[in-house]
């Protein structure tokens, strides 16, 4: 009797284990292939040569990292891309956070007009990111320059198509729209926060900005950090929206890293020689992105503003 | 008694910026619908760039209906793929993928919750460290994998990509699973339902609301991508993928910077109609 018992309960818990595999093992399967050996591959790649002739890969030491040296530090391309990709990163993730973690307290405070600001701040969200460039680069390419002839007589160029004007034009853009997606994560973090500590403030007579500085700010920093943390591996990713701009044709000046390894990897999507370069290139960002994503995760944590 | 709260300076500063920041965006959208009902003789000649059109040019939705087309080669036959296989092709991409996007994360999310496995805490783990670790260089091991696999250039390739279980999906799901009483689930095993039924029809149905969020948020990120059809499924191309084409053009009738517009408004419009009414569907439900 009792064994009869003790075999059912495993039975039971064999058919719990059979669904769970059965549950988890495609996920399973597919990060295994997709991300596992994708990342293991990155590395294999980045150290090997094709050749085109006997259609084989071969061990290519180092060979991949000096190209990259050679076609692109010692060209100055390297620093150009550097340059842009800084400038891009601290307006549109270090600017871009103190902006909108302000307009994120002011809905969160349920101050005039924030339901209808938080519904077209979820604008960018909706329409594609293609779509506002477009309408975006045409007004600034033509309405711009015409309002300014109306008010001041002057011609002046369009602001895209202007080399002095281009690139701020990009990152104003960048800038512009990004404050959307931090507002909405900020609210929503914002709106996690217990009201009666809120409450209490108040009656403690705190004023609206030591309750942003003191309360708030506090309370949502893991949402913070976890932005700014994701945004350090943007350095090397973001496109700053360069090839909804001007696909392939975008000037070598404005180049960000994120750009120039989407457009060579789309160029050569069937030229495989070209491949372990950029494998190289990634492997290279995500070594250096890594280190600063831990050592910026521990200084937030030392240094961040305390629940406490 | 006036009880009214008065504002203070910061929240006038802040109002002040943010109505120019969202009357700044509405406007741009707005011009852009204006601007893509404009002939390019109105628009670019008469110099109307902020006026109602002078003859509403519905010719220019016609001729990107009806001409444009992204033309690819596939096994050295070339096609024509028009706007109405661009729109099925996306429906294909996104419906589908959003929701294999939508399910991957709850699959593993539920059984992290219902089955109490030592392997959970790995899992749980897992998606923790792979969250935080920048992922810079992948796309072209991605693609070297793809042309392995023999899926370069199909949609099944892009489906494989998009059932992934990491990220914050999954975090949200275990969360709200994980509150869900097992008093449930054990009334049904008395009542002699197998664990896929316990899954489906009570634990599922309870999670539906976030999971159509899900789907939702997926299918306009979807929607509206055309980096990766263009990547990893060229001769596929999505409707974003076609407009992106539009915009790039330096030639032919529809290089035009109203009919361009006009293409973008054809990818906005049928987006915002799907999310405004799942707001009401949603806004009804609760």
């Amino acid at each position: 009797m009792h064994a009869k018992g003790l075999s059912a309960k495993t039975k039971r818990k064999m058919k719990k284990l059979a669904f769970y595999i059965a549950l988890i093992s495609l996920p399973i399967l597919q990060f295994l292939i997709f991300y596992v050996y994708v990342n293991i591959n990155s590395f294999v790649l980045a150290f090997q040569e094709y050749d085109v002739f006997t259609n084989t890969a071969k061990f290519a030491g180092w060979n991949n990292f000096i190209k990259i040296y050679k076609d692109l530090v010692e060209t100055g391309k390297f620093a150009v891309m550097l340059k842009n990709s800084l400038i891009v990163w601290v307006w549109t993730t270090l600017l871009g956070i103190v902006g909108a973690i302000f307009f994120s307290y002011y809905i969160y405070k349920k101050s005039p007009f924030s339901n209808l600001f938080r519904t077209i701040l979820y604008m960018p969200h909706i329409v594609s990111s293609v779509v506002l460039i477009v309408m975006f680069k045409y007004f600034v390419e033509w309405a711009v320059p015409s309002l300014v002839e109306t008010l001041t007589g002057k011609l002046i160029e369009g602001l895209y198509s202007n080399p002095d004007t281009q690139f701020v034009t990009v990152v104003f853009y960048c800038l512009w729209m990004g404050f959307g997606t931090q507002v909405l994560m900020y609210v929503s973090a914002m709106g996690g926060i217990d009201a009666s500590i809120s409450e209490a403030a108040k009656i403690d007579g705190i004023t609206y900005l030591k309750e942003f500085w003191y309360i708030t700010v506090p309370l949502v920093f893991p949402t913070l950090t976890t932005f700014i943390l994701t945004g350090i591996g943007s350095i090397f990713t973001n496109q700053a929206g360069l090839y909804s701009f001007g696909g392939k044709n975008v000037p070598g000046s404005m180049h960000t890293f994120g750009y120039y390894m989407y457009v060579e990897l789309q160029k050569n999507s069937a030229n495989q020689t070209a491949w372990p370069m950029l494998s190289a290139l990634g492997l290279l960002f995500t070594f250096v992105a890594t280190p600063l994503t831990f050592l910026a995760r521990w200084l937030l944590g030392k240094y961040g503003p305390s629940v406490e | 008694m006036n009880k009214k709260k008065r504002m203070n300076i910061t929240e006038i500063i802040l109002l002040t910026i943010l109505t120019i920041y969202t009357i700044s965006i509405v406007y741009l959208v707005f011009w852009g619908l204006l601007t893509s009902f404009k002939t390019q003789d109105d628009f670019l000649i008469q110099q109307n760039m902020f006026g109602l059109p002078e003859k509403w040019a519905w010719e220019n939705y016609e001729a990107v209906f009806n001409r444009l087309y992204v033309q690819v080669v596939r096994d050295g036959v070339r096609y024509k793929i028009t706007v109405g296989w661009q729109i099925l092709y996306t429906l294909l991409y996104a419906g589908v993928g959003s929701l294999l996007a939508a399910f991957a994360p709850f699959l593993v999310a539920y059984a992290c919750a219902r089955f109490h496995f030592r392997f959970n805490a790995f899992l749980e783990t897992l998606v923790y460290i792979v969250m935080i670790i920048p992922e810079i260089g992948t796309t072209t091991p991605m693609l070297a994998l793809l042309y392995d696999l023999n899926l370069y250039d199909s949609i099944l390739g892009a489906f494989c990509m998009k059932f992934s279980f990491v990220g914050i999906y999954f975090l949200i799901y275990r969360g709200i699973l994980g509150g869900v009483s097992q008093s449930f689930s054990e009334a049904a095993t008395i009542d002699g339902a197998n664990e896929l039924e316990i899954m489906v029809r009570i634990n599922f149905p309870l999670v539906l609301n976030v999971f159509s969020t899900v789907v939702l948020i997926r299918f306009i990120g979807f929607w509206n991508d055309y980096q990766t059809p263009l990547l990893y499924m060229p001769t596929y191309p999505t409707l974003a993928y076609g407009i992106f084409n539009l915009t790039q053009m330096t030639t032919g009738d529809l290089n035009i910077t109203p009919r361009k517009i006009a293409g973008c408004m054809i990818l906005v419009v049928p987006i915002t109609i799907l999310f405004i009414m799942f707001k009401d569907c949603q806004h009804r439900r609760n």
